[in-house]
């Protein structure tokens, strides 16, 4: 296969370097936008987000939180960014949250990354405001929730500061840690991966390296996630796109409308939604007929090199995609044949392969290169060797390790190769497939993942629990694909005279408590009973893969 | 009133997904099988009748219509 060069990039070693650079020459050029609750539409330019981070570092600076950890606790907004790109700048470590977890969980995390400060949503105020911990400073993010200031009463402040040439300057180097983001692993808890400027930078230009975008770019990934933030943000800011972000799933449709982008990046539910949306438009109108044969006909035309231009494929595009061309999508394994049919129709998919603690891309398929059936191609910096089946990673991506984990995180690698856990194998043109996972992870559509031990170590405490397995059960009704299951084997001597049915309803109740604390995705749809024990292996693990 | 908001859920979920038949215990994902984006999109009727703004973390926590009935008369949004 035709080897194709890597595309033209910038690379930046910090924060501070790329946020001082980007505007150059650029000032007045759109940088970030997004619309409002009532569709109005908001933006920055490049200048003015530089300016705003300035004026926010000098705040965190003058309050002593640089090299402080300061948590972000909120849904997509312009506001996090700032937080993010102001704490990175001043040598602080950003800590990203994820709000849709549970109270404890997130009180976990917090506690877990040691935090100084705290910047909060009003959806997690009262969590928030409740943490008696005096030494942690709470500010939050939009508007004045409490005693709290806000962002923008932090940037006057640091307007101030730098207006009467208060020093507020700090070193920050490549090596310095600039997030912790936690991910699911094979342990109860969420593990809080420590990744560098230099890591994080560097992947954010990888991808642009593998990956030519457009001039308008959009993103309703979660920011807390590497994916969202290394690839759907700083890969877009460094490549010159403007940026419309959403973090809403309410307004994910409409907002792709209004903001008209060409690139957009995003999770295979999406995908899979607008999909289903094509072809139940097509058998509301009686047309899945027609719609069938456009495509084999599309099929046949693509075989030879042909691209149609005719005015229904444009119709179709223009009603499930408006002026997307390219779409780059990651976080759970998306269907070919989908990709296939929206390449058709003129709109490019590319999969991507990443994970949290390789911040996160390790490969992806290329606007020139793109097999539907791979996870693309590695990217410049980053190295990828297979052992025994397995997926080993090493380059300037890879994580600093897990904060305050020193075992897990000599766990993690073996001779200097981050061992990533999935199964996977290179083709003759090199690009990389997955072929399985060797931890127990369940990926949903969404590009969440969830560790099952996490919930078994909570269903284990249910009185007539003595065994569970939770795994990810394959669904038929759902686009998610996979729902949360739970086999239990019951205590024989708590169950007494019961009958398997009262059991079930009992242990149905108790699963019904723990889900009210989960987040949707994660809520167990279905328990069963099981008869005998689990298989164990000689060390009395559970065989998952018989379950 | 639980009668009267019953009804204006059980109008929203036909609105969005042509699904009929509920009852109080029907569970939005297990039962009727609802996307993510189904939800949320159920969630946008409600947020347009009211003129109010329900935060996505409270949404999960709805599992069932009992739920968002609950919700509802918690929030004070009764006036359907």
């Amino acid at each position: 296969m035709k080897k194709y060069p890597f595309n033209p990039v910038e690379y930046y070693s910090c924060f501070k370097d790329m946020i001082e650079a980007l505007p150059n020459n650029r000032e007045d050029d759109p940088a970030i936008s997004w619309f409002t609750r009532k569709g109005e539409e908001k933006g920055v330019t490049l200048g003015k987000l530089r300016e705003d981070v300035r004026n926010l570092q000098a705040a965190l600076v003058h309050l002593g939180l640089a090299g402080k950890r300061i948590a972000i606790l909120g849904e997509n907004s312009y506001e996090w960014l700032l937080v993010y790109f102001a704490t990175t700048y001043c040598g602080a470590t950003a800590v990203c949250v994820d709000i849709e977890q549970s109270d404890d969980t997130i009180l976990q995390m917090l506690d877990m990354s040691d935090v100084g400060a705290i910047f909060f949503a009003s959806a997690v105020e009262e969590l928030c405001l409740n943490l008696g911990n005096p030494s942690v400073k709470l500010f939050s993010l939009i508007g004045n929730i409490g005693d709290s200031r806000s962002v923008l009463d932090l940037i006057e402040q640091g307007e101030k500061l730098r207006e009467n040439g208060e020093d507020v300057s700090v070193e920050v180097g490549a090596d310095h840690t600039a997030a912790i983001v936690f991910t699911s692993g094979t342990t109860s808890y969420s593990k809080p991966v420590m990744l560098s400027h230099g890591a994080i930078l560097t992947n954010a230009s990888d991808a642009l390296a593998n990956v030519a975008i457009g001039k308008v770019a959009f993103t309703s990934l979660p920011f807390y996630h590497t994916y969202g933030l290394t690839c759907s943000v700083l890969s877009m800011l460094i490549g010159k796109a403007h940026l419309y972000i959403n973090g809403n799933l309410k307004t994910v449709m409409r907002d792709i409308q209004l903001a008209n982008p060409h690139t957009m990046l995003t999770v295979p539910l999406l995908l899979e939604t607008i999909h289903n949306k094509l072809w139940a438009n097509a058998e509301e109108k009686g047309k899945t007929q027609s719609l069938k044969s456009l495509f084999k006909l599309l099929e046949f035309q693509n075989k030879f090199g042909i691209r149609s231009g005719g005015k229904k494929v444009a119709a179709i595009r223009e009603q499930c995609f408006g002026t997307i061309e390219l779409i780059i999508c990651g976080g759970a394994h998306m269907n070919a044949d989908i990709m296939r049919e929206f390449g058709y129709l003129g709109v490019t998919v590319l999969q991507g392969y990443g994970i949290t603690e390789c911040a996160p891309l390790v490969s992806v398929n290329r606007n020139n290169a793109n097999n539907y059936d791979s996870v693309g191609l590695v990217t410049p910096n980053c190295e990828v060797k297979i052992e025994d089946g397995e997926i080993l990673v090493r380059g300037k991506n890879i994580m600093q390790g897990y904060y305050k984990f020193p075992d897990l995180t000599k766990e993690a690698f073996r001779d200097g190769w981050f061992v990533t856990g999935d199964m996977g194998y290179f083709d003759k043109d090199g690009f990389l497939h997955i072929s399985g996972r060797k931890k127990n992870l369940i990926v949903f559509k969404n590009g969440k993942k969830l560790s099952p031990e996490k919930l078994e170590e909570k269903i284990r405490q249910l009185p007539l629990v003595k065994e569970v397995v939770v795994y990810g059960a394959a669904s038929g009704i759902s686009t998610d694909d996979v729902q949360v299951a739970a086999s239990v084997y019951p205590n024989k001597d708590e169950c007494g005279d019961m009958s398997s049915y009262e059991i079930l309803e009992a242990l149905q109740n108790g699963i019904n408590t723990i889900n009210k604390e989960l987040p949707m995705y994660q809520q167990i749809q279905m328990v069963n009973i099981r008869e005998q024990e689990f298989s164990k292996t000689a060390l009395q693990k559970v065989k998952r893969h018989l379950i | 009133m639980e009668e009267n908001l019953f009804k204006f859920i059980e109008d929203a979920i036909y609105k969005i997904t042509g699904q009929k038949g509920l009852v109080y215990d029907t569970d939005f994902v297990k039962d009727l099988g609802l996307t993510s984006f189904d939800v949320m999109n159920i969630v946008c009727v409600f947020e347009d009748h009211f003129d109010v703004e329900i935060p996505s973390r409270d949404v999960w926590k709805l599992r069932r219509v009992k739920d968002v009935i609950d919700y509802m008369i918690r929030k004070g949004l009764t006036d359907v």
